[in-house]
């Protein structure tokens, strides 16, 4: 009669060696065979234009979060097509984001806008965006300084 | 004289201050039906439940056929051949008699259960044993009180036990199902020269069942008596004295 | 005279084999809800609506199978909704940030629910606290870990291969494929080995199961080792739905899977009820929601009317004896 009697070996010490192993295969396989994506993402917040109508001077203030899985370089920003490339002269703040982390920029602009308007921010970074994620775009609002 | 199957020499068992059993002995025979009989806390449920595996004692030994035995849980005590039947049955109310009958000892083949071996099996147990359940795809709920421990004893019974262990067998039963319950136990023990210990409230059936009663109090034997040569009256007296 | 008792023998054996078959009562339930479904929206049956609603039933099936285990071996796992937060989104960090390919991230996430399931199981076999309250922490520490470790973000997955889980083969979605799988793998183990045997038996009587040399602890242990593992493929499988890992994905599933379990059959006592039976009840819960949502039913009143089917269905139990031992 095939009745075992069982207890060679407890329920409980088989579930722990099993996923014992199942936790060494995923570290093997994440130290050996996969590397981390190099994957840029970021979020924009707080950005605004200010504009002074007396002096004809203008500036963009924004803060970047990292989401993304590598450091990157903001090498210029686009406000709706007119492309500006940091850093310039007057400008505030870091250009070098580190994964996880915010930084707050502060970059003085050519010529003025429109209170009351909104124009379309975009970063150029390096490394860059991916394809999928092209349109990463932050509608800014152009606001007077008060 | 019967052969011995079952002796217990000087066990002792504490639990922190209180001494269970202070050095225990008794001799089981084959065929024999031995009443162990006590007030509460007298130590008769601690002695069976050393027997059975359920406890090991602070000291003494216990020898089945002869050879000495430890026990460090019923599992063992099981595959050494002493089975137990308790007052609630101890069945599962969900699964069907077959399931209950094979509990912790199914039959597989490869990694999966064998229910057509253990029915064939069972039915022909049934049909040696002369026992009468309704249907053994039946779940145990569904069964009457008796019906329910003669399927607990069932269990007892399927891989030859040499000794059983009744522990008040039949308190929760009615009158008509414990006598069912008892004659059936009795004949079985001496039809396949089983040792049963059996312990009990019920002196009457404990007189008209048992073919020796040991008497316990705080924690020891203190007295043997024969069935036919003594009474209620007497045995109360032993007990309270 | 002789007539009137065959009829009510009869009579008694039917009510005796309807009360011993798990999967029946859910099943008459089901077949109702299906014929209110006909008359009151029929759009119902509509092949892209049948579709919809196997990829719906899905992640509250997966879930709910392991949740089964738990309930028949006589305890309850809180925690489910949890775990499926914490496989989302780590399924998600893990193959849009580390380039884990769908297949190891769902090796991955299901490893880590075993893991919490095994921590919820030694709680209550080893420190003996009931379950209700141990699940009830990881339910909150788990949800925690999900919250730290996407930062509170939501974390979109680009990766083609694990996106096209989310299609329809020969009909039916892939992750009800996954569902079917296992269920056919669980309902095996549960109906034909010695654990799943001794799964059932541990909830029906812990003690007469200890008693009998088993390993009661063990058992319990590995029910909610499953019930962990269910829940982590069910938040993958969600993960899978959404295209991305979102932290506060499964808020609240717990009851959903719960419901779907009992609406099924199964004993919150533990020990009668069958995986079959859950995946019915699941269905149950799943084809109310669609319905209501087809009939223009607004969704604060769906949570009532699913409270009370769950009434419904605990009362249709108690009346079968199921939940009296």
């Amino acid at each position: 009669m095939n009745s075992k009697g069982g207890g060679t070996i407890s329920i409980t010490m088989g579930i722990v060696l099993c996923l014992l192993i199942c936790t060494m295969i995923i570290f093997a396989y994440s130290f050996f065979i996969v590397k981390p994506a190099e994957r840029v993402d970021y979020t924009v917040m707080q950005n605004t234009i200010y504009v002074n109508p007396n002096s004809g001077e203008a500036y963009i203030t924004f803060t970047v979060q990292n989401t993304g899985t590598v450091d990157f370089v903001i090498k210029a920003i686009v406000l709706d097509k007119e492309r500006i490339d940091l850093p310039v002269e007057g400008m505030l703040g870091t250009t070098i984001v580190k994964v996880g982390q915010r930084a707050a920029l502060r970059v003085p602009l050519p010529h003025t806008y429109e209170p009351g308007t909104v124009v379309n921010l975009f970063l150029i970074t390096d490394p860059p965006l991916l394809e999928a994620q092209k349109f990463i775009v932050a509608p800014t609002p152009v606001e007077v300084i008060g | 004289m019967v052969e011995e199957i079952l002796r217990v020499e000087g066990i002792s068992k504490s639990f922190g201050a209180i001494k269970a059993l202070s050095d225990v002995s008794l001799i089981l025979h084959k065929g024999e039906l031995l009443a162990i009989i006590g007030d509460n806390g007298a130590g008769k449920s601690t002695l069976l439940k050393i027997i059975a595996g359920v406890y090991s004692p602070d000291s003494g030994k216990i020898f089945l056929e002869k050879k000495e035995v430890k026990f460090k849980s019923p599992m063992d005590a099981r595959k050494a051949g002493i089975e137990m039947v308790f007052q609630d049955f101890m069945l599962c109310p969900d699964l069907n008699v077959t399931q209950n009958v094979f509990l912790g000892r199914e039959i597989v083949s490869g990694e999966f259960l064998n229910y057509k071996l253990m029915k064939k099996i069972l039915k022909e147990k049934l049909k040696d044993l002369k026992f009468d359940i309704p249907s053994i795809e039946k779940k145990v709920r569904f069964l009457s009180g008796g019906q329910q421990q003669m399927v607990a004893i069932l269990r007892t019974l399927m891989f030859d036990p040499k000794v059983l262990l009744l522990d008040e067998p039949t308190a929760n039963l009615s009158a008509g199902a414990s006598e069912q319950v008892m004659n059936f136990v009795k004949q079985l023990i001496k039809t396949k020269m089983i040792g049963g210990i059996y312990v009990a409230h019920d002196l009457n059936a404990i007189i008209r069942y048992s073919d020796r009663i040991l008497v316990m109090r705080s924690g020891r034997i203190i007295a043997e008596k024969m069935p036919e040569e003594t009474n209620p009256v007497e045995l109360v007296r032993l007990m309270r004295l | 005279m002789a007539r009137n008792t065959f009829y009510s023998r009869l009579l008694t054996t039917i009510k005796e084999k309807y009360a011993s078959i798990d999967e029946l009562k859910s099943l008459t339930g089901f077949i109702g809800i299906l014929i209110l479904a006909a008359v009151v929206t029929p759009q119902f049956y509509l092949p892209q609506n049948i579709t919809m609603l196997l990829g719906q039933v899905s992640v509250i099936a997966i879930a709910a199978l392991g949740e089964a285990f738990v309930i028949l071996s006589g305890s309850i796992d809180l925690s489910v909704g949890s775990i499926i937060g914490l496989a989302n989104v780590v399924a998600a960090i893990l193959i849009a940030q580390y380039n884990f390919s769908p297949y190891m991230a769902l090796f991955s996430v299901m490893t880590i629910g075993g893991i919490i399931g095994l921590t919820n199981g030694i709680f209550v076999t080893k420190l003996r606290i009931p379950s209700f309250v141990v699940t009830l922490g990881t339910l909150t520490v788990v949800r925690g870990i999900a919250y730290i470790i996407s930062g509170g973000l939501n974390i979109p997955v680009y990766n083609e291969e694990f996106l096209r889980l989310n299609e329809v083969l020969y009909g039916v979605p892939i992750i009800f494929w996954i569902y079917l799988i296992a269920l056919v793998i669980l309902t095996l183990f549960f109906e034909k080995t010695r654990l799943g045997l001794y799964v059932r038996a541990t909830g029906s009587n812990e003690l007469a199961v200890r008693n009998l040399g088993v390993d009661n602890s063990g058992v319990k242990n590995l029910a909610f080792v499953f019930s962990g593992v269910c829940s982590a493929i069910a938040g993958y499988v969600l993960g899978v739905r959404l295209g991305a890992g979102y932290p506060h994905s499964g808020l609240g599933y717990e009851l959903d899977v719960i419901a779907a379990v009992v609406v099924g059959g199964v004993a919150l006592t533990g020990g009668t009820g069958s995986l079959i039976a859950t995946a019915i009840g699941a269905f149950i819960m799943t084809s109310i929601l669609n319905i209501m949502v087809l009939a223009g039913i607004g969704g604060f009143m769906q949570y009532v009317v699913r409270g009370i089917i769950l009434l419904v269905a605990a009362l249709a139990m108690r009346r079968a004896g199921v939940f009296v031992k």
